[in-house]
C-alpha cells in the first residue's frame, strides 16, 4: 500500500501522464480533420478511453481518454503534495501553481458535465423564448386542443436510437403510445420524383401525414461529423391508442423546420407529431429589432455582425434593449448569448445566437490567475537568487 | 492660418519648379510619386505601391519582374535602331517584333528597366505603370510563374527551359484554366491535387492581371490610339445632351427622345460602367466628406463615371481625369506633363476624405521601399557569421562586432514592427506573417539579454539564428501576395485580445525557440568543438532553463488568455480547436521538461535534448496545426510550408542525435563530465 502510494505521488508518473496528455491532444487534433471537433471532443477529451483513428480498420492506437488522464493527474498531484510538501516560501510558488492546475482540471470536468450549447434563431421583428440543440433531436407529440396552452411530450433521441419494432413508448398524460419503426441519424427526405436520382433512396411507405400524402422518400446516409455538417434526422413512427394502430408517420427535422405541422385527430383531441432539434425553453424572450452586417468598404470581408434585441423578462420590471455583437455577448439569467450566424433571404433577416449555459464559467478564470501567480512567484524567486548570486561575484 | 509671405513663397517655388520641369523635357517619369498615390483595396487605403508589390508577389512570388538579356534589349531599346540581326534574335526569343502597337510604344518610351549584377529587372511600381497605362506592352512581360508542369501543359505551353510566361502566352489557354479552377474550388482545400492548386493560383493571378490592365487606373480595353480622356468626354457630352433634353421636355411637356445614336451610346456606356463598377476592385475616388455613406467605399473607375449621373461631377475631385491625362502623357513619352499631372493628382485628394490618412499612406510607401525586415535579416546573418568567426578563431573582437551588428538589426526590426503597428492601428501580431516577424523579434531580444549576461557569443548566435530564420519564414509567407496588413475579420477584430493573447503566446514561441536553439548550440558544440568547456555548457544550460521558465509562463498565460477570449466571444473557455490544442501541447511539454529536470529523470544532456524536442512541438503548434485546415485559427496554407516543416523536424532530430555522440572536448575527471 505504501509502495502504491509512493508510485502514485512519483514525478515519473507525472511525466508519463503529461506525455499521455500530449499524445491524446495530438492524435485528437489529427482526427478532427475527419470527424469534426464535436465528436472528437466527446470521444477523446470527455471520455475514459479512446482509440486513434476513431473509425478505421486495421491498426488503431488505444489512448487514455481525457477523464482518465485528468483524474490520474489529480491523484498524482494530491499524493505528491502530501508526500513532499513542507510549508516554505521557496515552495509556495509550486503549491499555488499546482492548486491552479487542480482547479483547471476540476473546471474541465465541470464544463464537460454541465455546459450546454444551443442555438436561438430570431427573425427581424420577431421574438423567441427557446433555443434548439445543434446535435440532438427529439420526437414531440403536442396536444394542441386547449385554446391557450399546448401539452408537449418529448421523447429524447437516445430512446429513438434504440428503435425497436416491438417496444412501445408511453407518452405520459396522453392516451397514446409510440413505436419507433426506424430511426436514421442522417437521411434527407425527398419527393418521389427525386427518389430515383438519390442512391439508396426508398419510399417511406407510411400511411399517414405528409409522407403518405406526397409519397415521400428518404435516403439514409452515414452520419456526417464534419464541423459544418447538417444531419437530417428521420424516423418512422407508429402511434397506438391502446393496442389499436393509428397509422405510421414519417417525421424529419428538416420537414419540421420548413413544412406545416403534421396533425392527427384522436378521441376529439388534436395532436401534432414532429421530429425536431431538441429545444430548451427560457423564462424570458428576446425580441430582435434589427440585425446589422458591416463589411469592409469595397470587399466581402465581414467587419461586424450585431443584433439589437429587447429582453422581456417577467421577473424584471420593464424591458431592456441590448446589442449583441462579435466579442460582445449578452449574459442574462445564467445564460450567455453570442452572435453566431445570420440569414438574409427572401423571407427577411434572421439572426442566430449561440446560447451557452455553464454554471462553472468563473472557475477557469480563478485557475488561470492562480497558475500565473504561482509560476511568477516560483520563477521570480529563482531569478532573484540568480541575480543575487551574480551580484555577489 | 498660413502667412501670406509663405504662401507667396510657395507659389513662387511652384512656378519655378514648373519652369524647370518644362525646361528639362528629358526628365524621367516620376514612378515614385505615382506609387505613393492612395487607393482603396481589400477594405483599406494604401499606396498604389503596395498593390503593385502584392500583385507581383501573387503572380511570381517576387517584388520585381526579371528580364532575360534578349527581353531587356527588346523592351529597353529603341526600335528605330534595331539591326536586322537583332530583329531576328528577338523573333527567335518569341518577342513581338512585328507588333506595331508595341514597337510604336517602345519608340515613344522604352520600358524603364534597371540593370544590376543580378540581371535586368523592372520595379513593381514601374511595372504597374506599364500594366495600367500600356497593357499592350505589358502583356508581353513574362510575369506569370507556373511551376507545375501539368498546368503548363493545360495552357498548351511546351517550353522546357522556363517557368515564366507572359499574358500573351497564357491568354489562349485561360478558358481551360478557368474551367479547371472552378472545379477545383468546389473541393475542400485539403483534398486538392498540386495541379488543382496550381490552376487555382494561376486563375487568381490572371484575374488580378486582367483587372490591373483593364479597370484599375484607366479603362485599359481601348485601342492604343484612343486616349482614355476621349471616352470620358464622350460620356460627359452624351450625359449633358440627355439631361438637356430631359429638362427641355419638362419645360415643354413634350416627350422628345434623344437622337438614336446618342441614345445608343448612352446605353452602351451605362452598361459598360455598371460592369466596370461591379468588377473593379480598386477604389480611386474617395466619397465626398459630406456623404453620410457609412461604408466609406471609394469609387472605382466605373463607379466614379456613374457618379456623374448621380450628380457628382468628374472634376470633383478630378482624380479620374488626372489619371487619364497621366496615362496619355505616359504613352506619348511626355514626362514633364506626366509629372506635373502626378503632382496635381497628389494634391487632389480632399484632406478630410473618408478613411484617408495621408501620413500613413506615405509611411507605408516608405516602409515598402526601405524593407526593414529584409535589412534586419541581413544583419542577423552577418552577426551569426561573426559569432562563428569568433568561436573558430577564439577571439573576442568578432563576438563584440557580432553583438553590435545584431543589436543594430534588432533596432531596425523593432522600427519595422512599430511602423506596421502605427500604419495598421493594431498590435504587432495579426496574422501568420506578422507572427513570424514577431517571433524573430522576441528571440532576438531574449538572445541579446542572454548575451548581456554571459558574453560568450551563445546568446548572439541563438538570436541571429532564430531572428534570421523567422524573418526568412516571414518573407516566404509574404510571398503569396496576400496583403500582410490586411483588415481583420469580424471575430478577430479586437485589439485588446490581439494585444494580450496573441502577443503573449507569440512571445512564448520566441522563448521556446530561444531555449531550444540554446540547447541545440550546446549539443552541436559539445559534439563538434574541441574547445567547448564544461563551464560554458553549464552556463548555456542555465540560460536555457531561464528561457524555458519564461516560455512556460508566457505559453501558459497566453494560451489561457485565449481561453478567456473564447469565453468572452463564443461562450466556451476551451473549444479543442487545433490551434488551442497546439498551444496546449507547448504548455504540456514545458511541464514535462520542468518536471523531468526537477525529478532528476534526465541527465544534463537529456535535458538539452528535451529542449530541442520543444522546437518541434513549437513548430507544430505554430504551423502544423494550420495545415489541418480546421477551426477558427486556420488561415490557409501552402504545400511548400509542409515540406519546410518536415525538413525542420528532421534537422532537429539530427541535433538531438548529436547528444548521443561522445563529447569532442577531452574529458575531465569529476561528476560533471557527462555534460
Amino acid at each position: 500500500m505504501k509502495k502504491f502510494f509512493h508510485h502514485l505521488g512519483s514525478m515519473r508518473l507525472t511525466v508519463a501522464l503529461l506525455l499521455a496528455a500530449m499524445a491524446l491532444v495530438f492524435f485528437g487534433t489529427l482526427d478532427q480533420t475527419r470527424y469534426g471537433i464535436h465528436l472528437v471532443q466527446k470521444s477523446y477529451f470527455e471520455s475514459w478511453l479512446c482509440v486513434f483513428p476513431l473509425k478505421a480498420d486495421g491498426f488503431r492506437l488505444p489512448l487514455p481518454g481525457g477523464f482518465l488522464v485528468g483524474s490520474l493527474l489529480t491523484l498524482n498531484l494530491l499524493a505528491a503534495h502530501f508526500r513532499y510538501f513542507r510549508p516554505s516560501l521557496a515552495r509556495a510558488g509550486i503549491a499555488v501553481t499546482h492548486a491552479g492546475v487542480l482547479l483547471l482540471v476540476v473546471s474541465g470536468f465541470l464544463t464537460a458535465a454541465l455546459q450546454r450549447e444551443t442555438l436561438m434563431r430570431i427573425g427581424e421583428g420577431e421574438s423567441a423564448g427557446w433555443s434548439s440543440d445543434l446535435h440532438e433531436s427529439e420526437l414531440v407529440v403536442i396536444d394542441t386542443s386547449a385554446p391557450d396552452e399546448d401539452r408537449v411530450v418529448a421523447v429524447p433521441e437516445a430512446l429513438l436510437r434504440r428503435e425497436s419494432a416491438a417496444g412501445r413508448i408511453e407518452l405520459p398524460g396522453m392516451p397514446l403510445k409510440a413505436t419507433i419503426r426506424a430511426f436514421h441519424a442522417n437521411a434527407p427526405v425527398v419527393g418521389p420524383a427525386m427518389a430515383g436520382s438519390l442512391p439508396g433512396a426508398r419510399l417511406a411507405g407510411v400511411d399517414n401525414g405528409l409522407g403518405a400524402g406526397s409519397r415521400l422518400a428518404f435516403a439514409p446516409l452515414a452520419e456526417d461529423f464534419s464541423p459544418n455538417a447538417r444531419n437530417s434526422r428521420t424516423a418512422l413512427v407508429e402511434l397506438f391508442a391502446g393496442d389499436t394502430s393509428l397509422g405510421t408517420w414519417l417525421v424529419n427535422t428538416d420537414l419540421a423546420a420548413s413544412m406545416p405541422a403534421q396533425t392527427l385527430e384522436h378521441a376529439g383531441r388534436t395532436y401534432e407529431i414532429a421530429l425536431r432539434m431538441k429545444r430548451t425553453h427560457f423564462p424570458f424572450t428576446l425580441h430582435l429589432t434589427k440585425f446589422t452586417f458591416d463589411k469592409y468598404p469595397g470587399t466581402e470581408i465581414p467587419r461586424n455582425f450585431a443584433s439589437d434585441v429587447i429582453i422581456r423578462d417577467p421577473r424584471e420590471a420593464g424591458e431592456r434593449a441590448v446589442t449583441i455583437s462579435m466579442n460582445k455577448p449578452l449574459r442574462h439569467g445564467g445564460h450567455t448569448f453570442y452572435q453566431a450566424a445570420f440569414n438574409q433571404g427572401s423571407e427577411g433577416t434572421a439572426t442566430t445566437l449561440q446560447v451557452v449555459r455553464n454554471p462553472g464559467y468563473i472557475l477557469p478564470y480563478l485557475a488561470v490567475g492562480l497558475v500565473g501567480l504561482g509560476m511568477t512567484i516560483h520563477f521570480g524567486i529563482a531569478l532573484a537568487r540568480f541575480l543575487a548570486s551574480r551580484a555577489g561575484k | 492660418m498660413e502667412f501670406a509671405p509663405i504662401r507667396l513663397l510657395r507659389a513662387l517655388s511652384a512656378g519655378l519648379l514648373l519652369t524647370v520641369a518644362s525646361a528639362h523635357a528629358s526628365e524621367t517619369f516620376d514612378t515614385r510619386a505615382m506609387a505613393a498615390l492612395p487607393v482603396q483595396y481589400g477594405g483599406r487605403i494604401h499606396p498604389l505601391d503596395t498593390l503593385a508589390r502584392n500583385s507581383l508577389l501573387l503572380l511570381r512570388g517576387k517584388q520585381t519582374v526579371a528580364f532575360s538579356r534578349a527581353e531587356a534589349e527588346f523592351f529597353a531599346g529603341n526600335p528605330a535602331s534595331w539591326t536586322d540581326a537583332q530583329r531576328e534574335s528577338f523573333r527567335k526569343a518569341g518577342l513581338p517584333v512585328d507588333d506595331k502597337s508595341v514597337t510604336d510604344a517602345l519608340a515613344a518610351r522604352p520600358v524603364p528597366l534597371s540593370r544590376s549584377a543580378f540581371g535586368n529587372s523592372l520595379a513593381a511600381d514601374a511595372w504597374l505603370a506599364e500594366v495600367a497605362f500600356r497593357p499592350w506592352v505589358a502583356r508581353h512581360f513574362r510575369v506569370f510563374r507556373i511551376d507545375n508542369e501539368e498546368v503548363q501543359q493545360a495552357i498548351g505551353l511546351k517550353v522546357a527551359d522556363r517557368n515564366q510566361f507572359s499574358w500573351a502566352e497564357i491568354a489562349p489557354g485561360m478558358p481551360r484554366v478557368a474551367d479547371a479552377s472552378m472545379h477545383a474550388s468546389a473541393k475542400q482545400p485539403g483534398e486538392r491535387t498540386p495541379f488543382e492548386n496550381g490552376v487555382m493560383k494561376l486563375a487568381r493571378a490572371a484575374e488580378r492581371h486582367r483587372r490591373l490592365s483593364t479597370l484599375t487606373l484607366v479603362p485599359g480595353d481601348l485601342p492604343p490610339g484612343v486616349p482614355p480622356i476621349r471616352e470620358y468626354w464622350t460620356w460627359m457630352n452624351t450625359l449633358a445632351a440627355a439631361s438637356e433634353k430631359q429638362s427641355a421636355n419638362k419645360a415643354t411637356g413634350a416627350d422628345a427622345a434623344l437622337d438614336p445614336t446618342s441614345e445608343k451610346i448612352l446605353n452602351t456606356l451605362i452598361e459598360r460602367y455598371r460592369d466596370m463598377e461591379a468588377n473593379g476592385d480598386t477604389g480611386l475616388v474617395p466619397p465626398p466628406a459630406s456623404a453620410p455613406e457609412a461604408s466609406g467605399k471609394w469609387s472605382n473607375i466605373g463607379g466614379a463615371l456613374l457618379d456623374v449621373m448621380r450628380g457628382r461631377p468628374l472634376g470633383d475631385p478630378p482624380i479620374l481625369l488626372l489619371y487619364a491625362e497621366i496615362a496619355d502623357a505616359y504613352r506619348t513619352g511626355d514626362n514633364a506633363l506626366a509629372n506635373a499631372r502626378l503632382a496635381a493628382l497628389a494634391a487632389a485628394y480632399p484632406e478630410n476624405a473618408p478613411g484617408l490618412q495621408p501620413a500613413k499612406v506615405r509611411a507605408e510607401h516608405a516602409f515598402n521601399r526601405l524593407e526593414p525586415f529584409y535589412k534586419g535579416a541581413c544583419l542577423y546573418l552577418l552577426a551569426g557569421l561573426a559569432v562563428l568567426a569568433g568561436w573558430i578563431t577564439s577571439r573576442r573582437l568578432p563576438l563584440r562586432l557580432a553583438f553590435w551588428t545584431l543589436a543594430t538589426g534588432a533596432l531596425i526590426h523593432t522600427a519595422g514592427i512599430v511602423a506596421r503597428m502605427w500604419i495598421q492601428d493594431r498590435p504587432p501580431v495579426t496574422n501568420l506573417y506578422s507572427s513570424a516577424v514577431f517571433v524573430g523579434w522576441g528571440a532576438a531580444l531574449l538572445g541579446l539579454l542572454v548575451e548581456r549576461f554571459w558574453r560568450n557569443g551563445v546568446g548572439t548566435a541563438v538570436a541571429a539564428m532564430v531572428g534570421f530564420a523567422s524573418l526568412v519564414i516571414a518573407h516566404q509567407l509574404g510571398a503569396t501576395g496576400d496583403d500582410s496588413l490586411e483588415v481583420m475579420r469580424a471575430v478577430l477584430d479586437s485589439n485588446f485580445w490581439l494585444a494580450t493573447h496573441v502577443v503573449v503566446i507569440t512571445l512564448g514561441y520566441s522563448a521556446m525557440f530561444v531555449a531550444g536553439f540554446l540547447a541545440a548550440t550546446s549539443l552541436a558544440r559539445r559534439a563538434l568543438d574541441r574547445t567547448f568547456s564544461e563551464d560554458t555548457a553549464r552556463t548555456i544550460a542555465r540560460a536555457a532553463y531561464g528561457a524555458l521558465a519564461f516560455a512556460a509562463i508566457t505559453a501558459f498565460v497566453g494560451t489561457m488568455l485565449g481561453g478567456i477570449w473564447a469565453d468572452q466571444s463564443w461562450g466556451r473557455f476551451w473549444g479543442w480547436d487545433p490551434k488551442e490544442n497546439g498551444a496546449l501541447l507547448i504548455v504540456l511539454w514545458c511541464a514535462v521538461v520542468l518536471h523531468a529536470r526537477l525529478g532528476g529523470l534526465v541527465s544534463p544532456v537529456g535535458f538539452l535534448q528535451l529542449l530541442v524536442v520543444g522546437n518541434i512541438v513549437t513548430a507544430w503548434s505554430w504551423f502544423g496545426t494550420n495545415m489541418l485546415g480546421v477551426g477558427l485559427h486556420s488561415y490557409g496554407f501552402t504545400d511548400a510550408a509542409f515540406a519546410g516543416l518536415t525538413a525542420f523536424v528532421v534537422s532537429q532530430i539530427a541535433v538531438i542525435a548529436l547528444g548521443w555522440l561522445s563529447p569532442r572536448a577531452p574529458r575531465k575527471e569529476g561528476p560533471a563530465a557527462s555534460l
